[in-house]
């Protein structure tokens, strides 16, 4: 990409958010009461000082830790289920209405009964892989599905060790439906994985502070944690997008 | 030795072959001809393993079958060279595909590529693989005449002591050379 393109990406970039601040600007001097909305510079104040403590950073890597452990396991069942009802008429029919019975259960059902079930710290990572499961099942499952047989059966004929046909042809073939996958799954894992952390409190959460702020009624600290998440929930869709398009280019 | 013995054949319902036995040669052209859906694909997928027989039986051995295929079967994101490479290493692969007339187009990915030149990077991968036959489905849609004939005879040449099955609708390709045919 050529040095003018970037330079003009990211003026148009700060152009936008330079919009939307003076937006919330807008929006908090007409309101002009902060604990509904506070003003940008006092979330940005709050910031400063709370990312000044070591608490903060310790709430921000147990979640952190707990959703990316609750996405990976989500993305590794998803994937391993869409195998088996790929190549299972008999294990798709039996699972494939459950994981879509999964799909449509309020996160909220969930975390309340998974407090029969399991450890609070337990409750979010399970959250997030009962919600990003299903998202790589569906996204894996069409992309073996569309998967060109006439590949395959060219391996076969030029005999292909399988390694490389795993290699060369489906993992590129799949690529794209699992990095769609992903970046769907990534974003839903942290919405639901807060929402779960702010109703089974966890001993460390942002969403334990979150629900604290809520409480205290500190709106510029709920402000605060829900831009830690989604600076971290961006972040981390954009280092998947960069693996993915390195991959492409190995490959 | 490749042999059909009482082959039949149901495919989606329809009867497409009824109890047909073959012995094919160890060398020489044997071309395949007949009308449309008279089962010709049918009998060369057979051979290559891709489709078993609804009744009797199909015995190849353990041959190695170089296939061009009639659709060209290219990996879409392997460039030309890495997908004829994917059957053989690099530098036989650079080879073949400066023998098809695509030594300029190594580092092209099919989309790049006209429909006659994925053709031929399709003929080169199977130059590449070295079978102990060729089997060419319809192989030369797509080519004109002359080109088609340039392959061919480079085929021939390459495949002189072994077999090359053609699956074909233009059996008028292989005029002024020695073919068995087997009509369907």
């Amino acid at each position: 990409m050529k040095a003018s393109t970037i330079s003009l990406k990211i003026l148009k970039g700060i152009g936008i958010f330079s919009f939307w601040i003076g937006v919330w600007y807008l929006a908090s001097t007409l309101i002009n009461k902060e604990i509904f909305l506070p003003f940008p510079h006092t979330v940005a104040l709050r910031f400063l000082e709370l990312s000044g403590t070591a608490g903060f950073w310790t709430t921000v890597a147990a979640s952190l830790a707990r959703i990316l452990r609750g996405f990976i396991y989500g993305v590794v069942f998803g994937s391993g289920i869409a195998l088996l009802t790929h190549y299972s008429s008999l294990a798709g029919g039996l699972i494939s209405p459950f994981i879509r019975m999964v799909r449509a259960v309020p996160v909220a059902s969930f975390t309340l009964l998974l407090f029969l079930w399991l450890d609070n710290d337990m409750i979010p990572v399970f959250i997030a892989l009962l919600m990003v499961a299903p998202i790589m099942w569906e996204n894996l499952s069409a992309g073996l599905g569309a998967m060109d047989k006439g590949l395959l059966e060219m391996a076969k004929v030029y005999r292909i060790p399988r390694g490389k046909t795993l290699k060369k042809i489906i993992f590129p073939s799949l690529s794209p439906y699992f990095c769609s996958g992903m970046l769907t799954g990534l974003g839903l894992a942290w919405k639901s994985g807060i929402a779960a952390e702010v109703i089974s409190y966890p001993s460390v959460a942002i969403g334990k502070a979150l629900g604290e702020a809520k409480t205290y009624l500190e709106t510029a600290d709920v402000f605060v944690w829900t831009v830690v998440v989604i600076a971290l929930s961006l972040a981390f869709e954009g280092l998947i997008r960069l693996l993915f398009r390195k991959r492409r280019k190995k490959v | 030795m490749i042999e059909l013995k009482n082959v039949s054949l149901v495919f989606d319902g329809r009867q497409v072959l009824t109890d047909l036995s073959l012995v094919l040669p160890e060398k020489g052209i044997l071309l395949i001809t007949g009308p449309s859906g008279c089962g010709k694909t049918s009998v060369a997928r057979m051979i290559l393993g891709l489709l078993s027989p609804t009744e009797g039986e199909v015995s190849v051995g353990d041959l190695k079958i170089a296939a061009v295929f009639q659709e060209d079967r290219l990996v879409p994101t392997l460039t030309a060279l890495e997908n004829v490479a994917l059957v053989s290493d690099t530098k036989e692969a650079e080879k073949r595909l400066s023998q098809v007339g695509l030594g300029d187009a190594l580092e092209l990915l099919p989309e790049e590529l006209s429909g006659g030149m994925k053709r031929r990077v399709a003929i080169a991968r199977a130059l590449a693989f070295s079978g102990d036959l060729l089997l060419l489905d319809e192989a030369f849609t797509g080519l004109d005449e002359e080109l088609a004939e340039k392959i061919l005879k480079e085929l021939c040449e390459e495949f002189k002591d072994r077999l090359i099955i053609a699956v074909t609708h233009r059996p008028e390709l292989f005029s002024g050379r020695e073919y068995t045919e087997i009509k369907m």
